[in-house]
């Protein structure tokens, strides 16, 4: 696959995964967002509502709502249906606990105001690599039906 | 990250397998935030007992399911003591300790909550059953760091007091309990509490109602990361309301710390609030010039009819099942504001209505009367939790909720045209009526 984008930030969790992308300007709810058996997207009215996280690579920007945010995306991981990894553009205390609990990539300090707006350039379904050594993140050059979100 | 020589101990597993794997989480959360260093925790308000999500454990093993679930690691640890020196509560719990059949519980459940609540409290947990600590007893003075389970409280106390915690996490938050330490970074840094944006209150909200849906229309407007200073020309909030308003606020935000100015600590005056910045055309600045907002009554009532039914028109057809009241748990004054509306009157006998409170209130309401008001009207006053942590009783088809941030985690079975949100008298009227009432 060729790399159609590459960003740069902040590796934050060492580690390379790839996956597609789960991605939203708006963030998931802390409490009851997530099924936790599942992974499925339960929050009512959200934009990413009926996907999975289970092996996605997630793209948000900050928390929203309860400190239980981080135990929803853990308890799914512990379900076996946790994320590939995690890009953060900026972070907050829980979306950082939330990569320290699942310990798995995490590329954060993406300076979206002056160079790029990641939710601009990245849509659900693209395939995503993320490498927490090095702090890049390559977006592939593969056409997917991205559906609408 | 600069760790002393006693994390280093701790995190070489001199102290014991779970103090080790409990720094080992934080001093991964440290290295991600690009903490310097570490922190010691006086005060941690946690969320003991066998809450649902820990299913997911497949387990009844208590140390099996906490090193999982809270210490982050499939080793098995032993927990003995939380940390020295820290004082532990144990937050919102999925049982009520007086009528443990309101929480439908099977036997096996609640054997097992309490088996796991006991283990707690042999670490030395204080079992507090409550979602608001600061109102009970847990107040870390100005500069205490405490980590919360309750987004609501770390509002409360870095605004209205100056503590320093972060939103964290359950699991941070256990690890930290256990560890004695966290990242000084976020809002345990004093220049990481300075206000990012001008928040003008112009509505001139008075209710405990006005303010829960001011919180809640704001929470949707504030772009990420933000700690609001609010001004404007309006009538002093008592602690009682922003226990509510603070509730809605963090749940539909990610906020953790906002300025009143000339109410909270740090903010005696605007310019404080924006303190390491300088004047420049009149508005207070540090590298940019401070974004300022504004909701309009428009806003807000569009935000609060987000929440409610749109199937008005059925309303006084269709019957209510079940009345939620107290998010956060009451506080005794509401105790006694309740009784006042239900004294000599009767709940309709197929509305359910529970009043949430925690332990201490309803000892206090027990003596004052109050309890005995509300119950002989029809209502069950319980302790401890919540819906959103016990679930709704069967067949309930229709819900009324008085607080925001209950209504926001209402069961998605039901839909949207039978969910109602709205004041707490409206609730009460409902309640006896037997439909919705506004």
């Amino acid at each position: 696959m060729k790399i159609r984008e590459t960003i740069y930030g902040r590796g934050a969790v060492k580690g390379v995964a790839q996956g597609e992308a789960l991605i939203s300007r708006k963030t998931i709810i802390g409490w009851g967002g997530i099924d936790i058996y599942t992974g499925e997207v339960i929050e009512k009215g959200h934009p990413l509502e009926g996907k999975s996280i289970k092996d996605k690579v997630l793209i948000l920007d900050g928390s929203r709502g309860s400190n239980g945010w981080s135990l929803f995306f853990h308890s799914a991981q512990v379900s076996g249906c946790g994320p590939a990894a995690l890009i953060f553009p900026t972070l907050d205390s829980r979306t950082a606990v939330t990569a320290a609990v699942l310990n798995i990539p995490l590329v954060t300090d993406i300076n979206m105001a002056i160079e790029i707006d990641i939710f601009d350039l990245i849509r659900n379904g693209d395939i995503v690599r993320v490498d927490g050594n090095r702090g890049i993140i390559e977006v592939m050059e593969k056409v997917y039906d991205h559906g609408k979100i | 990250m600069k760790l002393t020589d006693n994390d280093k101990k701790i995190l070489n597993g001199d102290n014991g397998l779970a103090p080790q794997k409990a720094m080992e989480l934080i001093v991964r959360y440290g290295e991600i935030v690009g903490a310097e260093s570490l922190c010691s925790v006086t005060w941690a308000d946690l969320f003991c007992g066998c809450h649902s999500y820990l299913g997911v454990a497949n387990s009844i093993d208590f140390d099996e399911v906490f090193s999982k679930m809270a210490l982050c690691t499939n080793e098995k640890a032993t927990l003995e003591k939380m940390a020295n020196g820290c004082i532990c509560y144990s937050g919102v719990e999925p049982d009520c300790t007086e009528i443990p059949e309101k929480m439908f519980m099977s036997d096996d459940k609640k054997a097992l909550n309490l088996s796991f609540l006991s283990r707690f409290v042999d670490a030395n947990v204080i079992l507090s059953g409550n979602c608001i600590p600061y109102l009970t007893g847990f107040v870390p003075i100005m500069g205490d760091h405490f980590v919360s389970c309750e987004s609501s409280a770390v509002l409360f106390m870095n605004s209205m007091w100056g503590a320093m915690g972060n939103g964290d996490g359950i699991e941070a938050s256990f690890c930290a309990a256990v560890c004695g330490r966290t990242p000084l970074a976020g809002m345990h840094l004093k220049e990481k509490r300075i206000g990012t944006i001008e928040v003008r209150i112009t509505t001139n909200p008075k209710t405990l109602h006005d303010w829960d849906n001011l919180g809640y229309a704001l929470g949707r407007k504030l772009p990420p990361h933000s700690i609001p200073v609010f001004t404007g020309n309006y009538e002093k909030p008592n602690s009682i309301i922003l226990k509510t308003f603070f509730a809605s606020l963090a749940c539909s935000s990610g906020t953790e710390m906002c300025h009143i100015v000339g109410i909270t600590p740090e903010a005696p005056s605007y310019e404080e609030a924006f303190k390491k910045s300088k004047l420049i055309d009149g508005k207070c600045c540090g590298n940019r010039k401070v974004d300022s907002i504004t909701l309009s009554i428009e806003e807000i009532e569009k935000a609060k009819l987000s929440l409610t039914s749109k199937d008005s028109s059925s309303c006084r057809t269709k019957h209510i099942d079940y009345i939620t009241i107290g998010c956060p748990h009451l506080h005794i004054e509401e105790l006694r504001e309740v009784a006042r509306f239900l004294d000599g009157k009767k709940i309709h006998s197929g509305t359910h209505v529970d009043i949430w409170t925690t332990g201490p209130m309803k000892y206090m309401a027990e003596r004052c009367g109050y309890a005995k008001v509300i119950e002989n009207a029809g209502a069950n006053i319980l302790t401890g939790g919540c819906p959103s942590n016990r679930g709704y009783p069967n067949g309930t088809k229709k819900v009324a909720f008085d607080s925001s941030k209950q209504r926001q985690d209402a069961p998605i079975n039901l839909g949207n045209d039978n969910i109602f949100f709205g004041s707490r008298q409206s609730c009460l009227e409902s309640a006896i009526k037997g439909y919705w009432v506004e």
